[in-house]
């Protein structure tokens, strides 16, 4: 017996941060979770697996395009054509979705119950599934403490989406602890809700699939499903397997053993080029930090946007569209200065920031303007952004600190360009 | 830090170049290169060593890339040197003096600041910075802040301050492209897009429900309309069977009236009947004329009987008719070819007679020639000319050629004897390679003697006096001293100077101290006399000297000196003094303790004197000595001994002169040497022209000489052409004439030959051989030939008369017979006339068996026709009668109207079995009397009311149908559209990119903004801090560079704005856009300076050399020296390196203490 266990698929939700320049491949971009979903599909065809194990948040909470129901119908039809069965939970983003509750399903899909955990059995396969879907969108009651008991002589599955203990990042819904899951003597627990893959117990497999596209910086590495093989009662394999068709990644690029922008630059290429490698043909959406201590700090920062495009502009020569910079960010430091403090207008200008009273003093004046113009952002934008926090010390000081290195660019730039 | 040295290892045009900058306290180090010495690449070495030699850097057109090195020796302003060498690259590109490389940051410490584009911004001032930076001031119109900014870090504040709240505008403007407004609302518009595009669930519930609903009154209204169709045809059928009914019954009427009715065999034919009876009636007739028409022809022929022999022998007959027509014309030939034969035998007679009168006529043909005979004697007569004319012409020519051998001989012998010229022209052609030798010689000695002429008025002013040559080469040879020589005694002189000059004011210093201690002491004695310490010790001495005597006296008895009262006196008056002493040395203390260090100090001063008189003494003797050794060094000069400089001045005047006197010696050397030559060219030309008989030669020139030799040459050359050419003519002409004489002789033995045959040939003609001529016998021949011509016609015409008459015989014995055999009585008749009567006959006869067999084949055929029109009439006759038995009736007469009744029993018939189907066809499956039994009683019209009712309602329910389905298809199509789609999807990700771009512009924003504000901020501290300070230096630099123009910079007010104004002599004030451009340049110089002066007094940075680049071009000479001297003074605090292309700075650094020149190149 063969069957599929995915979760938090988030149908048609957007590639969330990556900046637009000339050459970026947004082709490749588009649709990329029902790409990933499409990939699930026919994974599930090709394995011939019995049946697929979908455990919550298909679609995104705040998603109300009906299309993408009518578009998930259409994926289990096509499972249905091969005989596939799929057994579903709703998680937190779905129940949020009205969607969910008013879509009929096709005949192989089973739908659990959100009043209580229900167990469906299938005396072909001896299995025996226990699932219950979320009622509301903040689930804080433990779930799988309602669950039933497992049936003798069969191969008993548990689906919950849940964050388990806890896990930073997501919302802490249907909170339980391992030992409740794993004292329900179940063989498989089938679990969603968090976006990174994790084993957290085997005998019996506890397994979280994370979800099966990264959609933003925060979701790195390789996306998919499991496959699990059971032969004799017994899982034999759990087996990931990819389905992302844009592959998040940060780069961080040390810069310590360079003297110039351009050797750092080649090394940022260089580097992308060794992560593509590992990437399958897949779009490859990368954030590329530079960090460490160089000679060539100055100018990074300085020129940042002009650094930001010529990079650009090699990733595109070398990679075309298999490559997304998403944000190219410099946060590298200079070797020093002697640090002087003097009365002099070199100092004041190259150690322009000066302490953290001095700072917010200069912001304080600037706020209100500052402000009049971020007003304009809508307030959903505004927390996709990752703007700096005009509040925080530490956000203060990482802005001036690129400012600081702004000021002498800007006058030697003119300087040269003559 | 400062350079000790500049190391242009392998850099611009620079190999191994070393610059040294370790002169002065920190120098002021002017670099001069005139253009294409390499300054500007040397400008960038230092760039390049400090910070790493740049990607593009144009210094690598003698050193590739990899091979550019630039080194220095640094010092540390903490006294730690190291040398640092840089190569070009990406990594590793700071090397230590052997090469090994080293980190990046082992030359960071030496360094004030770790960007090279911030070094030269900071510590760079060119010409074009100047230029700049007055532009700016004239922006800034003054305002303090930003100009005291500009000056510290060089010009684009402004700039930059416009750039950033530009920028900062766009961002935040609501239009702008790139601006965060902007793309806002293109992302607000791709979320309010994404809400359009979406799908609520609710529609597509709707469209759903709204599918079935539909379908289903669909499916009713169908229903409805099948039933009312059904009625309607139901309804329509009685209508339609109601007339049949009524017709079906008269039929039935009409069928019974017919009564007994014969049925005829379905094979039975009326037409079939109707035409055999024509087919009858028509062979009858034609039985009739049958018979009468063939009994006509036979009669016919009855009455023709055709000649049957004549018929037989038709062929004959027509020969011979044709035949007679060729035996006419064969007679009309005869008698012309008889004519022709005696007409031919009368011309051949003739010539018969002209050739051999004596020959019978009979015998003529003996005289024929055969045909090869007769070429033979054509060919030889042709060869007769050539033969007889080839010897004669080459008689001629040899006797010509003979002529010409004999004159060219004469012309030979007329030729002077020859020459061989070979010696003379290697002489010339040697000479003539010098041929310019002469005005070279000629210039080399003018030369020669100008340089003498210059070296003699050099050298009298170097105090030689006349010289002669001898004298020159002496003076070329004399040692002088060397300037390292005069270096090394301008140098001691200079530190004797030196030393002399400290000397003096030590001396002076010593001199002014004695007098102030002398002052001093002077002043403390002025209030009376100190008691010393040795005074008050020397009282207490002479008391207890006299303490001893009275104790001596006392004690011991001894005699005092002096008597004992005197002696007492003595010893208390001693005590007294002592005791006096001792007090005032105790109250006057502090004068003694003062006087007593005035006198030391005084002692001091006097031991220095000593010293420096001493050194004085020394420095005398040293410098009395080194006059003696300066003086010994130019003893041998015939010149009078003055300072170094001016012997320096000497000397190189002396060096120049003797480089004169080596020009002239090699002038005089190489006129020598060319006059020798010349001499020797003359002599061997001489004898040589001699040789070849030249005369009055013993006096010419070189020059005339050569041009004789070459006239000489050339008339040699061209007689001895001629000869050679009279040789050539000679030998050629006597061996054309040696080829003709053999050829004369195989000619004449030809023609012998040939003669032989002729007469042979001649032989054979009836002519008398000897003498005869070719135009004679070719007249024979042609005789000959119009003879046998003549005579073969003869015989030809008598043969064709023979075979004609022949002919003509052979035809009348044909006709005689045929005319026996067919016509005896024409056996009389000529024969051309019986030919021609058979012929008539035949044609009669002929035309008689025609006629006769046309008639019996008309017999034939009409005895063929009758048969056939019999068999016609028996068939018609048995076929009418098989009929009548079958119609059962005896003649064929009856047979119409038994046809008739039994056609209209059949049409009755299946008329009324049509009806009858069609009413079953329609019955809707209910038999005949069934419908018979629905429709009884009916009526048509109420049947028609009840039709159309039917009609309206089906048209309504169908209406009703139409808009149903129209309105399901409306519905479809919306339920299709919504067909999972994903461009609601596509749109939120566009707003998610444009989001994005949002965030990249809210960023950019914040940094421009801040760095502006940030800046202003900068620059209103640097001015509070600064703003003193800098315009207390650049004051005092101004006023100097202005040459005393400005007296000083103030500060006046704008409004609230503070600006800098200068301050003319006269106390105007003067703003700094209202200066002229040059004026405002010097002062942002002055004020950069002022900067750099006040930094390097303030900061702790490392000082960092200052490098200047020809930044007083546009300065005039005192004002460049004032800024000079500024610099000087400056390079006191750090090092100052000028790069300059104009020499003439470098004289306007003369006066100016600190500076050290360098040149490059």
């Amino acid at each position: 017996m063969k069957f599929i266990h995915a979760a938090d698929i988030h149908l048609d939700s957007p590639m969330v941060g990556l900046e637009r320049y000339d050459g970026a491949p947004v082709d490749e971009l588009r649709g990329a979770t029902r790409k990933a979903f499409e990939n699930l599909i026919r994974l599930a065809i090709d394995e011939a697996v019995d049946f697929v194990l979908m455990v919550g948040d298909i679609y995104d909470g705040n998603w109300r395009d009906y299309n993408t129901g009518l578009y998930f119908i259409r994926q289990m039809a096509e499972l249905r054509q091969h005989g596939i069965r799929v057994y579903l939970v709703s998680g937190n983003h779905d129940a949020a979705n009205r969607m969910s509750r008013e879509l009929t399903l096709p005949d192989n899909v089973h739908h659990f119950s959100a009043k209580r955990a229900e167990t469906i059995t299938d005396d072909h396969l001896h299995i025996a599934v226990h699932g219950q879907s979320y009622r509301t969108a903040e689930l804080k009651e433990n779930l799988a403490a309602g669950f039933p008991g497992s049936v003798p002589g069969r191969f008993n599955i548990g689906l919950l989406h849940t964050g388990v203990t806890g896990r930073p990042g997501h919302a802490h819904y249907a909170p339980c602890s391992l030992d409740n899951l794993t004292a329900h003597n179940y063989d498989y627990w089938a679990l969603g809700h968090i976006h990174q893959r994790e084993e957290m117990h085997r005998a019996p497999w506890v397994v979280m699939p994370g979800n099966i596209q990264g959609r933003h910086i925060r979701e790195t590495g390789e996306k998919g499903c499991t496959l699990v093989t059971v032969e004799g009662g017994v899982v034999s394999a759990v087996e990931h397997r990819s389905l992302d068709v844009v592959r998040w990644a940060v780069l961080e690029v040390a810069t310590d053993q360079t003297e110039t922008v351009e050797e750092a630059l080649d090394l940022a290429v260089s580097a992308c080029e060794e992560m593509l490698a590992g990437c399958n043909e897949r779009l490859l959406a990368v954030r590329i930090v530079f960090t460490g201590t160089t000679s060539a700090h100055a100018r990074l920062l300085g020129e940042q946007e002009h650094w930001q495009e010529v990079l650009r502009g090699l990733l595109l020569g070398q990679f075309g569209e298999r490559l997304w910079a998403e944000k190219i960010l410099f946060k590298t430091a200079g070797l020093a200065h002697g640090e002087a403090e003097g009365n002099d207008s070199l100092a004041l200008l190259l150690d322009a920031v000066g302490n953290d009273h001095d700072l917010a003093d200069l912001m304080a004046a600037e706020r209100s303007e500052i402000d009049t113009v971020l007003a304009k952002i809508p307030l959903e934008l505004r927390e996709q952004l990752e703007l700096p926090d005009l509040d925080n010390p530490d956000d203060l000081n990482a802005l001036f600190a690129e400012v600081r290195e702004m000021l002498p660019s800007l006058l030697t730039l003119k300087r040269e360009s003559q | 830090m400062r350079f000790l040295d500049l190391r242009l290892l392998a850099y611009g045009p620079f190999t191994d170049h070393r610059l040294d900058l370790s002169g002065g306290e920190q120098g002021l180090h002017i670099v001069y290169g005139p253009n294409e010495a390499g300054k500007s690449a040397s400008l960038r070495a230092i760039g390049s060593l400090l910070y790493g030699i740049g990607a593009r850097c144009p210094d690598n057109f003698v050193h590739a890339y990899p091979d550019l090195r630039v080194g220095a020796r640094l010092r540390h302003s903490s006294g730690e040197e190291e040398v640092f060498v840089r190569r070009k690259g990406s990594k590793n590109t700071l090397l230590d003096r052997d090469g090994h490389s080293l980190a990046d940051h082992a030359i960071t410490k030496y360094l004030a600041v770790e960007d090279g584009r911030l070094f030269e911004l900071l510590y760079g001032i060119n010409h074009q910075t100047l230029l700049e930076g007055g532009l700016e001031m004239k922006n800034l119109k003054g305002r303090i802040g930003e100009t005291l900014f500009s000056a510290g870090l060089g010009a684009g504040v402004n700039d930059l301050l416009n750039r950033l709240a530009e920028e900062e505008k766009n961002l935040a403007a609501p239009r702008f492209p790139e601006g965060i407004a902007k793309k806002v609302a293109a992302y607000k518009e791709h979320k309010t897009e994404v809400q359009s595009l979406a799908l609520a669930s609710r529609d597509w519930m709707e469209a759903d429900n709204g599918c079935r609903r539909l379908g289903e009154e669909l499916t009713g209204l169908n229903e409805a309309i099948l039933a009312k169709a059904r009625e309607r045809s139901a309804l329509e059928r009685k209508l339609r069977n109601l007339p049949r009914l009524a017709n079906l019954s008269r039929l039935d009427e009409e069928l019974a009236a017919l009564g007994k009715v014969v049925r005829l065999p379905a094979h039975y034919s009326a037409e079939s009947r109707q035409k055999t009876v024509y087919h009858l009636e028509q062979a009858l007739a034609a039985q009739q004329r049958l018979a009468t028409k063939l009994d006509d022809l036979e009669a016919q022929c009855a009455a023709i009987d055709p000649p049957t022999l004549l018929l037989e022998n038709g062929e004959r007959i027509q020969r011979l008719h044709h035949d007679l027509n060729s035996q006419q014309t064969a007679a009309k030939d005869r008698e012309q070819l008889a004519v022709r034969r005696l007409q031919k035998e009368n011309d051949a007679r003739q010539a018969l007679k002209d050739l051999a009168p004596t020959l019978p006529f009979a015998e003529a043909e003996n005289l024929r020639l055969s045909r090869a005979e007769l070429a033979q004697l054509r060919e030889l007569c042709v060869e007769f000319e050539v033969k007889h004319e080839r010897p004669q012409a080459l008689v001629e020519d040899i006797a010509t050629l003979g002529r010409m051998v004999a004159a060219s001989k004469a012309q030979l012998a007329a030729l002077p004897a020859a020459v061989d010229p070979a010696p003379l022209a290697e002489v010339y052609k040697k000479a003539a390679r010098q041929a310019t030798l002469a005005q070279a010689l000629a210039e080399a000695k003018g030369r020669r003697d100008s340089l003498l002429e210059e070296i003699s008025g050099q050298l009298a002013q170097l105090g030689y006096g006349i010289c002669d040559e001898a004298k020159l080469a002496e003076i070329a040879s004399e040692s002088t001293p060397s300037f390292e020589s005069i270096d090394r005694f301008d140098n001691r002189f200079r530190a004797l100077e030196q030393d002399e000059k400290r000397l003096a004011d030590r001396l002076a210093e010593n001199e002014a101290e004695q007098e102030r201690l002398l002052t001093e002491l002077d002043s403390l004695h002025r209030g009376g006399h100190l008691v010393s310490e040795e005074e008050l010790a020397e009282l207490r001495a002479e008391r207890d000297e006299l303490w001893l005597e009275i104790k001596g006296n006392w004690l011991d008895g001894k005699a005092p000196n002096q008597t004992p009262p005197a002696l007492a006196a003595s010893y208390e008056s001693g005590v007294a003094s002592c005791d006096e002493a001792g007090d005032r040395l105790r109250r006057e203390a502090a004068q003694v303790q003062q006087a007593a260090r005035l006198q030391a100090e005084k002692a001091a001063a006097d031991r220095r004197r000593n010293v420096l008189a001493a050194e004085q003494e020394r420095l005398t003797a040293s410098r009395s000595g080194l006059a003696d050794e300066w003086r010994r060094l130019w003893e041998s000069m015939p010149v009078a001994v003055v300072s170094p400089g001016e012997m320096r001045g000497w000397l190189g005047k002396r060096e120049k002169t003797l480089a004169a006197i080596h020009s002239f010696v090699e002038a005089n050397r190489s006129a020598s040497a060319m006059a020798e030559t010349v001499a020797t060219l003359s002599d061997e030309l001489r004898v040589m022209l001699t040789g070849v008989g030249e005369m009055g030669i013993a006096s010419a020139s070189f020059v005339d000489l050569v041009d004789r030799a070459e006239v000489c040459l050339e008339r040699l050359g061209r007689q001895n052409e001629e000869r050679n050419r009279l040789r050539e003519t000679m030998a050629a002409r006597q061996a054309e004439m040696t080829d003709k004489e053999e050829r004369l002789g195989r000619e004449q033995k030809e023609l012998a030959a040939w003669q032989t045959i002729w007469l042979q040939a001649v032989r054979k003609l009836p002519v008398t051989a000897e003498n005869v001529s070719p135009s004679q016998v070719t007249a024979v021949i042609d005789k000959l030939d119009s003879l046998f011509e003549d005579l073969d016609e003869v015989k030809r015409n008598s043969v064709r008369i023979k075979a004609i008459d022949k002919n003509r015989h052979e035809f009348a014995q044909n006709v005689a017979t045929l005319a026996e055999k067919v016509a005896p009585d024409l056996v009389e008749k000529s024969d051309a006339e019986a030919i021609l009567l058979l012929r008539q006959r035949l044609t009669q006869a002929d035309k008689e068996a025609d006629l006769l067999a046309t008639l019996k084949k008309q017999i034939d055929e009409l005895r063929k026709d009758k048969e056939k029109n019999d068999e016609t009439i028996d068939k018609a006759r048995t076929f009418l009668a098989s009929l009548c038995r079958e119609a059962g009736c005896t003649d064929h007469q009856g047979l119409p109207a038994i046809e008739q009744r039994w056609l209209a029993n059949q049409r009755l018939e299946e008329e009324i079995s049509r009806l009858k189907s069609d009413v079953l066809d329609d019955g809707g499956g209910l038999s005949l009397a069934q419908i018979s039994t629905e429709v009884a009683g009916l009526d048509a019209d109420q049947l028609e009311a009840r039709i159309k009712a039917l009609d309206d309602a089906l048209k309504e329910l169908n209406r009703q149908k139409d808009e149903k389905a129209r309105e399901l298809g409306a519905t479809e199509e919306q339920k299709r559209r919504m067909d999972g789609n994903d461009r609601a999807a596509r749109a939120a990700e566009q707003a998610a990119l444009i989001g994005a771009e949002v965030g990249r512009a809210v960023h950019r924003y914040l940094r421009v903004k801040l760095a502006g504000a940030l800046l202003r901020r900068r620059i209103e501290e640097h001015r509070r801090r600064s703003q003193s300070p800098i315009l207390v230096r650049a004051n005092a630099f101004f006023k100097r560079i202005s040459l005393g123009g400005f007296t000083e910079l103030d500060v006046d007010f704008e409004g609230d704005q503070q600006i800098l104004v200068g301050v003319r002599a006269n106390g105007n004030k003067v703003r700094l856009e209202e200066m002229s451009d040059g004026t405002r340049d010097q002062l942002y110089l002055a004020l950069r300076l002022a900067y750099l002066d006040h930094e390097l007094d303030e900061s702790n940075r490392e000082p960092m050399p200052l490098v200047l680049d020809d930044i007083l071009m546009n300065f005039d000479d005192e004002r460049s020296r004032a800024t000079l001297q500024i610099l000087a003074e400056l390079s006191g605090k750090t090092q100052v390196i000028y790069f300059t292309h104009h020499r003439h700075l470098v004289e306007l650094t003369k006066g100016v203490e600190q500076v050290q020149l360098h040149a490059l190149g």
